[in-house]
């Protein structure tokens, strides 16, 4: 059985909006070092997309 | 060397603003969200505008449909735009455009105010420059402004999120703010390829 877009787009943010919202938060609550507060944001979204992916693609294997 | 930040843009009777608009911008990240059509595109256009003396292209603009006047206000309406920065140490600088008619590029007057001294003309374009290091052109990408390290991002609600993206990939001044920025971008890419390819050999029919 297939993987769909939608339910790996599920786990990003809905909008682009919402993505500079939480670039924002991370940056204003960084402290003495905001660019690696935005850094982890973004892995954690990239690395969020990825398990999405691969949970998907195993389920799809079944 | 400084790091000047946006405090206050100033509009007069310029693209969609008629009148006087004023913006305030605050040190750090800075999001402006608002419905479409409400003048963030005018907004960050004159901000460049008033900046570099150019205007960013934009695909969805075109050069036929691109007034630099207000419509709405009169021929003789005075227009200009106004931008006041201020560097961590607390120098403050003041940058005046005035349009004066057919060509944004050439048909302009423009004025700074820098460490208590009055600049002109090519003058005050060549300290901006050094101040700022921003160059005509060099901040094309309309939707993400920023300044040095400080961030401010205007968005749509309909902007979808590869253009953020996009934008973002275009200023490699953010990259000095995030030095891995253009690491994740080129993971994130890499990640939409790789689902793509998956799903479009998965279903060769069905466009992702």
């Amino acid at each position: 059985m297939g993987i769909e877009w939608k339910k790996i787009s599920e786990t990003l943010p809905k909008t682009a909006a919402q993505l500079v919202r939480d670039i924002q938060r991370a940056y204003e609550s960084g402290g003495d070092d905001p660019a690696r507060a935005v850094d982890m944001t973004l892995l954690e979204k990239l690395s969020g997309v990825r398990a999405r992916f691969e949970a998907l693609k195993k389920e799809g294997a079944k | 060397m400084s790091a000047w930040h946006l405090q206050k843009l100033q509009l007069k009777n310029l693209l969609g603003f008629q009148g006087l608009r004023e913006q305030r911008f605050q040190p750090g990240i800075q999001v402006i969200e608002a419905p479409n059509h409400t003048g963030k595109t005018s907004l960050t256009m004159a901000l460049l505008w008033g900046l570099t003396g150019n205007i960013p292209n934009l695909p969805r603009i075109s050069r036929q449909s691109f007034r630099m006047s207000n419509k709405h206000a009169g021929t003789d309406a005075e227009q200009f735009c106004q931008i006041d920065l201020v560097d961590d140490a607390g120098r403050c600088m003041t940058v005046k455009r005035l349009y004066r008619g057919a060509r944004a590029d050439l048909d302009t007057e423009l004025t700074l105010e820098v460490d208590s001294k009055i600049l002109s003309g090519q003058d005050a374009q060549a300290r901006i420059v050094e101040e700022l290091r921003v160059k005509p052109g060099g901040l094309e990408g309309c939707g993400v402004v920023l300044q040095d390290h400080r961030l401010g991002f205007i968005t749509g609600k309909d902007s979808d999120i590869s253009e953020i993206i996009s934008d973002m990939l275009g200023l490699t001044v953010l990259s000095r703010f995030v030095p891995t920025l253009e690491e994740r971008l080129k993971e994130a890419k890499g990640l939409q390829k790789e689902i793509t390819g998956y799903l479009e050999a998965a279903d060769p029919l069905k466009k992702v």
